[in-house]
Parts: C-alpha cells; structure tokens; sequence
C-alpha cells in the first residue's frame, strides 16, 4: 500500500496514477510536466487509450478506483514503463525532427503522442537503435504529408476551377430544391428533457437510441426555415436560411453565422481547427458532401448531431446574462451554474464590464445574449466531428455541451481581455 | 496542518466559508474579488485570500466526481477522502509541489488583475511581461488539473520573452531569468506555439513623483476629492491610492470645472471619464504631470447641482459603468492590499516580476 492512502473502499484514480507514474522516474520525464505528473494529454493520448482502457476494463473508469483493483492498475502502468520510457524518447526525436524539419504547425502532443507510442512498439527504446533519428525525421515527414493532403489552397483551387463552377452551383440548387418542405413547426418532444435530466451523471442509452430511430433531432429542425426561426437561434442573420454560395475566400476573423457561411467557409473552418485533419475524406467528396450537409435538417448530415443540436438549443435557453430563468433539466441546471460562477470570476480576473459603454458591440451582444454564442460554437463543434468522422454517442453528449459553454466563455474572456490591450493601460 | 469547516450547500461542496469574519455577505463566495488569488481545476473553483498566509485554498467543489482526481494533491489524501464522504470538518496537509504551484499561479494571477501600483504609497508597477511569463510557467505546473484544457496554450500565446531576455544579465536575477527562458521555451516546443520576442529597449526611470497641475484660473470656488473605484478602472491605470479632485473655477466669466486623477506608475494612456453634478468630463493622461486630467464649461442650472451633489465618479468607459455602489469597506481593504503588495517585493518566495519591480528594473 502506498504511504499516505487511507484503507478506504476507494481510492481517486488520479493519485494511483501519479503514485504509479512517480515509479517510472525519469525516463518518462518528457511527458511529465513541471509537478512530475503525467500531462493531461498523457493521460489522455496514451494511458487511457492504450494501457488503461478504461472502456474495456470498466473497473478503471471513474474518478475512484475500488480498492480490490488498486494494485492491478497500478501494475498495468508500471508493466507499461518501458514502453513508455521508449515512447519519452521517441517523442525528443521526434520534437527535434520537427525544429530541424522547420514546422511549426499542429499540436506535437496530438500529433506526435501515439505516433511515438507505435514506434516505441516497433523499434523499442531508440537509445539502442541506430538510425534511429532518421525514422524520427520519416515520421513527421509521414504525419505532415497526411495532413498537407488536404489543404486550403487546394481547397480553394477546386472550388474556384472554372470548369466546375456552375456544376458546383447546380449541386447546391438540386440538394436545395430537393429539400422537404419545411414550414412546420416542430413539435415539443419531452424526451428531449428527459435527455438533459440523465446526460450529466448517467446518461440513457435506450432514451438516447429511441431519440436517434424516432429522427427526432430532424423533427426538430423542421422549424427552422420558419421566419426568424434560425436567427433567434444565432445560426443566420437572415429571416429565413437560403443555400449556400460556393464562395472562394474564406477568414477566421468575421466568419457569418453558419448557414450563412459558404461552403468554401465552412470547410475552412474545420480545416484551420481540425486535429485529425488527415481522417477527412479528399477535396472532391468533401466538397459535395457540405453541399448535402447544407440542404438537410440543421445542415448538419447525422441524426446524432442533429439530436445534440436540439438539445442545445433546450438546455442554453437558461444561460442568461441577467440570470431569473428556472433551469428545466439537470443540464440546464449545470450550465447555468457554469455561467453564473463566471460573473465571480471575472470580477475577480478584473475583466471589463460587458455593459461598459466602450466595449465593441459585437462583443457585448455575444455575452449578454449567450444562447446564440452557445448554439453557433455546438454548430461548429459538430459540423467538425462530422468532417472527422467521429460518431456522437449518448455519453459524449454532456462533455460537448459543457465544453461548448466553457470555450465560449474562455474565448470571451480573452476577448474582453484584448479590449484592455487596445486601451493602452499600463500593463 | 489547516483546519477547514465542510459545508454542503445545495449540490455544491464549499471548503472553509465559515472562516471568514462575520458581516461578510451571506454568500458562499464570501471573498471580495480583490482579494482573491484564483485556480479554476475541473469540477471547482479554488481561492486563496491574498490577506491570508494560509498554505491552502477555500474552495466550492460542483463536481465532485471530476475533483476526486485532483483534490488529494491540494489538501492531502486523508482530507479529500473525509471531504468525498461528507465529513464536516478537514485537517489539509501541507507538502506538495502541486499545490505549491496552483498557489503561486493563483498569486500571479492576483497580481496581474489587482497589483495596486501607486507612486503615492510607493509601490512600483510589476512588469505584465514577467507576469505572464511567469503565469505560463506555473500553469504548466497545474496543466493535469485545470478545467481549461488548453491553458498552457492560451498562457504561453500571451507570452512575450522580449521583458524575460532584458533580465538575463542582470547580476542579480539573471540566472533566474534564464532558467524561465529556457523553460518556457522548452514547453512553447513541446505544446507547438511560437513565442514572441520583441526588442526591449531600456526605458528612463519613470519613477518620479508625479507633480499636481497648476491651476491658471482664478481660485477655486468650490473643490473636494473621492478615491477611484478599483473596479471602475482597468489594471495599471490609476494610482490606486490616488484620489480624484475637482475644483470649481470662473474664467472669463464661465465656470469650469476640472478634475485631476493621479496616473499609475508606467501607464501609457487611457480616457477616462469623471461624472460630478450631472457633468461629464473626459480625461485624458498628461506624461508631463503623471496625471489624467479634464475640464468642462458648467452650464448655470448645474452649478446647484454642485453644491449638493460633491462626490466624483471616475470610470473607464471602455471598462467599466459609473454603476460602481459605494463599498464601506474599501478602503480598510485596499489599504491591507497596498500593504500587503509593500510587502511582497521583499517577501522570500517573492516572484521575478515582484523582485524585478523591487530593483527598481523597468521592464515592460
């Protein structure tokens, strides 16, 4: 038993990790941070995906370990360390290949991460290895050529290829033209809350799986050719959503709202954003893929996103800026509680106040009318996934709808903070 | 060893609210912004009381589930099993490099929102530039823990090693200076962003005391002075003890009223704006005086307005809202926060930026 934890029936997952990942000393060093304990991405990238399995081996999920399991996890990460000691290695060889190779772009922990890991499988620890540098310098001449595949210029060059302009503006009319009628309005589904109530703590499989047969994420799109319908929900600035041009320019500053967004817009989107960028498909599919994806419910192209969409929609109506509203399900509740807990911290970040006559405009519409921040963020968030091919499933729901609030309020936040800089202040 | 009483409030867990003296507002946040050193870890909020030495934090926990993770390294493995399994009172255990590091980025952080730089009571401004340089460092030390999952990004993106490179030989923290240099490079590689390096150029001392402005008009005919609301203002603007005043005078024929605020040390300009007896004055930053400074013609039917209504209202407004309520508090509080900032530049685990603004070094 390690020092220090008590003979309880449980034992937090975190401190047998770190206690664990303390054995392996130094070795592992370059995917520690400064504390000595793995880095979140560690944990995420290559513990729990690839030693862990927490999805496999449900008794080392959760935030506490039973105690019957402590020495058994604690064995898979030391039975891991030379492995892992080697993919610390890699992962310096693989840094160094990258400042030689010039390239500043991406993520190395994401790109890198279990590209190492692979290699440590492969070669074992590269100290013993000769050669090793240049299979270092292979794989992240590997990983960049995936990703370079796809690329906004290319993007751009296709789009904007005369010969293809008016069959690219002919796909769009056709997929518009084929769109059912969507006038009605969509009809309450209470299962919807139902959802929101379980999603935080224990999300419902079945409730999840009928809400995808019952299509009842494209139920509720249907409204939302209605008049003002998807402008009240911060997806157009338009009465009503019209198709999209192809457009052959694109920046991440001022992009319109979704639908209003061209589908050279769109897809830049997720291209600049996009970790895994080398899953998606090549240009071509890509581009008559988003000319579907914008004639269908939502514009978005799976059941399950347009579900969340929906769900969305219902737990960020209580995310107000002047606060009053009941939430009406336990996410609500959370997300409202997010947002409340923000005003304390931006008093005590002594960040501007929204209402402050000199702050731009756009800025304080976003914050004082946050379920339209809210939907536009989850809109995005999904469309991305569907580009990356990642399915969404019942308990992945709450993390992206707690994560869409917490990056608009960090975006915010940074946001505001720029106002200062601009001011000139002292510091 | 700390003791700390365990509230359940609703869903929520609060650590140590019933430590704090008694008048405060009913609130489970019961510290005043300003006071507040703060670390936002998954599932809570954690706040250290900059007037407090306490090793540990107060904290309201939501997600207890997603705390579980972390908690043990911040009040010790005992103290977060009794806090899970609904104890009422905790003993936290002091001793671990994670809390010494989620203490020492909620300070940074503290110091550059409230840092209260005054030329009055002589506490010098803290380089922005080794703040966040420093507040990059220390956030990678906390990295595992945070609820934003691209905190060392966001931190090491606002870095700039120009101020950092200007200290590295300096005698005294120069070694010190290049450790943070080489570290915040070798994390700016590892989490793939470019960090700046702007030239920094030594600037002339800006350390004189500021001087009053003159008055060219005739003698006053009416005056008074308010403090500044912190919360009106923006960091690094107003001294922050320095007061506003205003004084009432006839110029061929016209009344006029101005107003002066004294500046913070190192300010670089700014509007603001004063708010007396329903007129408005724009004030602009004067290098010579060290001084924000307007005046406004007052319209006759306002000059009774002035005789009742004496209190000045100064606020930024690209910041703020003249909507600030008067605090009974504020200043013995802000008085204890200047003290408090004195004592810092010569305290033992003082930052580089504190012990940098110590030495009198001018870096941006």
């Amino acid at each position: 038993m390690v020092q220090g934890i008590a003979p309880s029936a449980a034992v937090p997952r975190g401190m047998l990790i770190a206690d664990a990942w303390a054995q392996l000393g130094d070795a592992v060093a370059p995917l520690s941070n400064p504390s000595g304990r793995p880095l979140a991405r560690t944990v995420k990238l290559l513990l729990d995906p690839l030693v862990l399995r927490p999805t496999l081996n449900a008794r080392f999920a959760g935030g506490v370990i039973d105690v019957e399991h402590v020495d058994e996890l604690r064995a898979a990460i030391l039975d891991a360390g030379p492995v892992l000691a080697a993919t610390a290695t890699w992962f310096q060889l693989v840094k160094k290949a990258r400042r030689r190779a010039g390239i500043t772009e991406g993520h190395p922990q994401d790109l890198y991460f279990q590209r190492c890991f692979e290699l440590a499988h492969r070669y074992g620890d590269p100290k013993s290895m000769s050669g090793a540098a240049g299979v270092a310098a292979g794989a992240v001449a590997e990983v960049h050529a995936e990703r370079g595949s796809v690329t906004v210029n290319r993007l751009r060059a296709f789009v904007t290829d005369p010969e293809r302009t008016a069959e690219l503006a002919g796909l769009v009319r056709s997929a518009w033209e084929a769109r059912p009628d969507g006038g009605a309005a969509a009809p309450a589904h209470a299962e919807l809350r139902e959802f929101l109530d379980t999603c935080p703590t224990a999300p419902d499989e079945r409730l999840w799986r009928r809400l995808v047969d019952e299509r009842v994420g494209t139920a509720e799109g249907a409204g939302l050719d209605r008049p003002g319908v998807a402008r009240r929900c911060g997806l157009s600035s338009r009465e009503r959503p019209a198709p999209p041009e192809i457009g052959d320019r694109a920046s991440k500053r001022r992009l319109p709202r979704p639908f209003d967004r061209s589908i050279m817009e769109r897809l830049f989107a997720a291209f600049t954003s996009a970790f895994h960028r080398e899953s998606m498909g090549d240009i071509p599919a890509l581009v008559v893929g988003e000319i579907h994806r914008s004639a269908a419910p939502w514009q978005l192209a799976e059941e399950p996103s347009r579900i969340t969409m929906a769900l969305g929609r219902e737990a960020s109506t209580g995310i107000d800026y002047f606060g009053g509203r009941v939430a009406a399900s336990a996410a609500e509740s959370r997300l409202q509680a997010r947002w409340g807990r923000e005003s304390y911290v931006a008093h005590v970040l002594r960040l501007p106040d929204p209402e402050a006559s000199g702050i731009p405009e756009n800025l304080r519409d976003d914050i004082l009318i946050m379920p339209l921040s809210y939907m536009r963020r989850l809109w995005a968030r999904l469309h991305g996934r569907e580009l990356r091919r990642e399915a969404t499933e019942a308990d992945g729901v709450w993390d992206l709808l707690d994560g869409v609030l917490r990056s608009v309020i960090l975006d915010q936040r940074d946001r505001l903070r720029r106002t200062l800089e601009r001011e000139g202040g002292g510091t | 060893m700390t003791e700390f009483p365990v509230e359940r409030i609703h869903s929520v867990i609060v650590i140590g609210s019933l430590l704090h003296p008694p008048g405060s507002p009913p609130d489970h946040r019961p510290l005043h912004p300003e006071r507040a050193a703060l670390v936002e870890p998954r599932g809570a909020l954690l706040y250290w009381d900059v007037l407090e030495p306490r090793a540990h934090p107060y904290a309201e926990i939501h997600e207890p589930g997603l705390a579980a993770d972390w908690l043990w390294e911040v009040y010790g493995p005992e103290a977060a099993d009794a806090i899970l399994g609904g104890a009422d009172r905790i003993a936290a255990e002091a001793e671990s490099p994670v809390l010494d590091a989620a203490r020492g980025l909620a300070h940074l952080r503290w110091a550059e929102a409230w840092w209260p730089s005054s030329h009055e009571a002589a506490v010098p401004a803290l380089s922005a530039g080794l703040l966040r340089a420093e507040i990059a460092w220390r956030t990678a030390g906390v990295e595992h823990l945070l609820d934003d999952e691209e905190a060392v990004e966001r931190a090491l993106a606002a870095v700039d090693l120009g101020p950092v490179a200007a200290l590295e030989r300096h005698p005294v923290l120069g070694a010190e200076a290049r450790d943070l240099a080489a570290n915040l490079a070798g994390l700016a590689e590892d989490y793939g962003v470019v960090l700046r390096t702007a030239e920094v150029r030594a600037r002339p001392q800006d350390w004189a005391l500021a001087a009053g402005g003159e008055d060219e008009a005739g003698p006053a005919l009416a005056g008074g002075e308010a403090p500044v609301s912190w919360e009106a203002v923006p960091q690094g603007l107003v001294d922050a003890v320095g007061r506003a005043r205003w004084s009432l005078v006839q110029r061929a024929g016209a009344f006029t009223v101005a107003v002066d605020v004294p500046a913070a040390p190192k300010v670089r300009g700014g509007v603001l704006t004063a708010r007396i007896g329903g007129a408005e004055i724009a004030l602009r930053h004067d290098p010579d005086t060290g001084m924000f400074t307007g005046e406004a013609e007052v319209p006759q039917g306002l000059l009774a307005h002035l005789s009742s209504q004496r209190t000045v209202h100064v606020f930024d407004p690209a910041f703020g809202t003249e909507a600030i309520e008067v605090d009974p508090d504020a200043p013995a509080r802000r008085a204890a926060i200047v003290a408090h900032a004195y004592g810092r530049l010569a305290a033992a685990d003082a930052s580089l930026a504190e012990r940098a603004a110590a030495l009198g070094i001018d870096a941006p």
